[in-house]
């Protein structure tokens, strides 16, 4: 794109284009800057526009089509169509003006910008299934997925999605409120052992109907063991007999070396923030 | 006379694989040119300078499978090499505008003799190859060198399929044999994020060692009788070693630590940022958006804004100093721990590599005093590794490690939360798939072969737990989320070309291109 053609745009259409470039920083530019932003970029940018090869001779207004041929095949939530077909589809004001083709010319070569492959991902793989995993002592997160005869099961059928914690093999009295469409949710279930289940279904009325069973997942421990087995070996892998264990420190030897055990442990990680300004 | 106790230094170097030929410069890809000129050379050269210096030390370092990828790709080598050549020639001219500017002429100078020196260790004495000086360093003993990871993926929320957890594994001590000719003996888990029962895994690749978290033996089952300063051996054979939070938090704090000293250099004012622009236009980015060039005049010299000239001479008196204290500290530590132990504690302390040198200029440098120091003057701590550590006190206590990993709070907060949960479902949900199809098309030949192999490449790269980390601390938000979108995306089209039998050889070679990391891996380690 030549820079009357940047001109002839709009702000909001300049920031788009400098997106799809894989520019930064644009978002406060003003429309002087973007000019000169997206001038710059195009210019050092040569060898990218002539990856697309045989795409790069047709006509700009063709190039244009093809480009919101692909954005509608985006919105469509269907990335992973023939690409062929779609760069295919002429846009709908030139359709209009020139009759379809009766030979359809050899499929071009991929023009999608690697960069920018996949804007969006399915929202949903229609499995019913949610999946359980632990974040941190007490706290759980739970993510599902369902599909359109579950939803109508559920939704359809008057009930609220609700969630039912299974502690040890126990259910647990008190139910959870979901939103099913936001497929995801934190919850806490205090104490320190044993296995937690959750049950994803509907409430009708006063009764709970589950439908979707989590994967079991073993709650952590956040505090020191109370075994104090001593039980010493050697890997199979290592050989000899040195290591005096003749002195074990003793619970209160421990914990006056230790303290109270932090559970949060907030004074490292300072790590690299891989920043741009 | 035996030592006290050990000390055992730990760098975790590792960097997501980020490598775009699609573009001919990529602000991302300069993670890497910075941390190979402030980070692995500088590493490098004070090692080889030991061990010319007939010093004996041992430090133990994660070299992570796709920072090997990058080091050993030659396009990201080449552009590396570029991109030293272009601070080379805006050193010389730096050298040039400061001239008669009695501060920051010899800041200049030196910059200009630093970088010169670094291009004669990297295209000379190691010939280009950055790898093999770590290696050669292994080969001679100075180094235990672990893998990682394949992509660094946070192993406790993928459980949920196991076959994703054991590729990351395997993935991760073949490309260690791939790079280094030798299986590894220990990992450095990424993020230091444990569940019981990884152990298992662990054991099952041949890894004799690993590390977690403070927390994670402080909870072990039964509890761990000398804390973090004795390995335990899990169920399964694998020795575990603690993290030491006292000797880290004097290097890692950025109130109490070592690295905020008003003598070191200052990271955040960069001629980059500080320049005229039409002076500095050719050295930023070719959009014209100012960036760090990595020549950095000023020392941190107070908590106002004014700034002093980095005197590098006054730097290295004080990193010798903090060397000493950092030593003097571990002997107090040992000669306490020793006494109520009744036996030679071990203090593990381990670090992010890019800690040395990026942040903390003069990290490497602390690095080699304090080996030094160690060497010549302490009779009480003695620097060790892993594997020479069981070798001399094979017989320690079996234990089972707790959750844990060294992220912020101690678990994985940070990987999981509201601005970065919605990368679970799609991930849960390809491993699934590459199950699958490792099974439906067990040892494919041709194209179908390619494309599953690139399947797995793509399913590995998503997982890296760099994303999620990015986009929680809010530093690469939108680069982040770009890469898990494409290499999750990129997944499911070849998913649905090779169900439909139409796979695309173009987009399967187009692929193999841009995301090129591990050549020589295997789909069936997916199968069931």
């Amino acid at each position: 794109m030549s820079k009357p053609e940047y001109e002839a745009m709009t702000v909001r259409e300049l920031r788009s284009k400098a997106r799809a470039m894989g520019l930064t920083g644009y978002s406060a530019m003003r429309r002087e800057e973007l000019l000169a932003l997206l001038d710059s970029a195009s210019a050092s940018k040569p060898a990218a526009s002539q990856k697309k090869g045989a795409t790069a001779a047709a006509s700009e207004p063709a190039r244009k089509g093809k480009r919101k041929a692909a954005a509608t095949k985006k919105k469509s939530g269907k990335p992973t169509a023939a690409r062929g077909a779609s760069a295919l589809q002429k846009p709908k004001e030139t359709a209009a003006v020139e009759p379809e083709p009766v030979v359809l010319p050899p499929p071009p070569p991929p023009t999608y910008e690697p960069f920018d492959e996949h804007r969006t991902l399915p929202h949903s793989y229609s499995r019913n299934r949610c999946i359980l995993m632990l974040k941190s002592p007490e706290w759980y997160f739970l993510h599902w997925d369902f599909d359109q005869a579950l939803e109508r099961q559920i939704l359809g059928a008057g009930g609220r999605p609700t969630l039912r914690v299974i502690r040890n093999g126990v259910r647990d009295k008190g139910l959870v409120d979901v939103m099913l469409l936001d497929r995801r949710h934190y919850f806490y279930v205090p104490g320190q052992e044993g296995q937690i289940k959750v049950e994803l279904g509907g409430l009708f009325g006063t009764e709970f109907v589950p439908f979707l069973t989590s994967n079991p997942v073993d709650a952590m421990r956040l505090a020191p063991s109370t075994d104090d087995t001593i039980e010493l070996v050697v890997p199979p892998w290592l050989e000899g007999t040195a290591g005096d264990f003749s002195k074990p420190l003793s619970r209160l030897e421990w914990e006056r070396l230790y303290g109270p055990v932090p559970v949060d442990v907030p004074w490292y990680k300072a790590r690299r923030p891989k920043a741009k300004k | 006379m035996d030592p006290k106790g050990y000390l055992s230094i730990v760098l975790h170097a590792h960097l997501p694989y980020v490598r775009h030929p699609e573009f001919d410069e990529f602000l991302e890809e300069e993670w890497l040119y910075e941390a190979i000129l402030e980070t692995y050379l500088p590493m490098l050269k004070r090692f080889l300078q030991l061990e010319d210096e007939g010093v004996e030390f041992g430090f133990t370092m994660t070299i992570s499978p796709p920072l090997a990828g990058m080091l050993a790709d030659p396009l990201l080598k080449s552009r590396a090499v570029a991109h030293l050549t272009k601070l080379q020639e805006l050193c010389e001219k730096e050298v040039q505008r400061t001239r008669g500017d009695s501060e920051l002429h010899p800041v200049a100078l030196f910059y200009q003799q630093r970088f010169a020196d670094l291009r004669e260790l990297w295209l000379g004495r190691l010939g280009g190859d950055i790898l093999s000086g770590f290696r050669g360093l292994q080969e001679r003993g100075h180094l235990e060198i672990i893998t990682c990871g394949a992509t660094h993926g946070l192993l406790p929320l993928m459980q949920i399929e196991p076959r994703a957890v054991e590729a990351q594994i395997k993935v991760g001590v073949q490309s260690y044999r791939h790079h280094f000719g030798v299986d590894p003996k220990g990992i450095w888990l990424p993020e230091c994020a444990y569940y019981p029962g990884l152990d298992k895994v662990l054991a099952d690749n041949g890894i004799r060692f690993f590390y977690v978290d403070s927390h994670g033996i402080w909870n072990s089952t039964p509890r761990a009788l000398y804390g973090v300063y004795a390995p335990v051996i899990t169920p399964t054979s694998v020795a575990a070693f603690a993290r030491d939070p006292e000797s880290s938090k004097q290097v890692w704090s950025s109130k109490e630590g070592y690295p905020g000293d008003f003598n070191y250099r200052e990271f955040y004012r960069d001629v980059g940022w500080d320049l005229d622009f039409d002076y500095i236009r050719p050295y930023i980015q070719p959009t014209g958006l100012r960036k760090f060039t990595g020549l950095k005049y000023y020392k941190i010299t107070g908590t106002s804004e004014h700034k002093e000239a980095y005197n590098h001479a006054a730097a290295m008196e004080k990193v010798a100093d903090h060397a000493g204290n950092f030593l003097f500290n571990r002997e107090q530590q040992v000669d306490y721990l020793n006494d109520i132990m009744g036996r030679p504690p071990i203090v593990v302390s381990p670090y992010d590599a890019e800690l040395f040198g990026h942040w903390w200029f003069e990290g490497p440098d602390f690095l080699y005093y304090l080996a030094k120091k160690l060497h010549f003057d302490s009779k009480i701590v003695k620097l060790t590794t892993p594997m020479k550590y069981l070798d001399a006190f094979p017989v320690q206590q079996k234990a089972t490690p707790a959750h844990s990993s060294w992220g912020d709070k101690g678990y994985y907060d940070v990987w999981v939360n509201g601005s970065n949960d919605w990368i679970y479902p799609h991930l849960h949900e390809i491993a699934e798939r590459m199950v699958r199809l490792a099974d439906f098309y067990p040892d494919a030949e041709g194209l179908l072969r390619r494309a599953l192999n690139q399947c797995a490449r793509e399913l590995l790269l998503a997982q890296s737990s760099d994303w999620a980390f990015l986009i929680t601390t809010g530093t690469a938000i939108d680069y982040s989320t770009r890469r898990t979108k494409n290499h999750v995306g990129r997944f499911l089209r070849l998913y649905e070309q090779i169900l439909n039998q139409a796979i695309d050889e173009r987009y399967v070679a187009e692929l193999e291109g841009y995301d090129n990391i591990f050549p020589f891996i295997d789909y069936n380690i997916y199968r069931t």
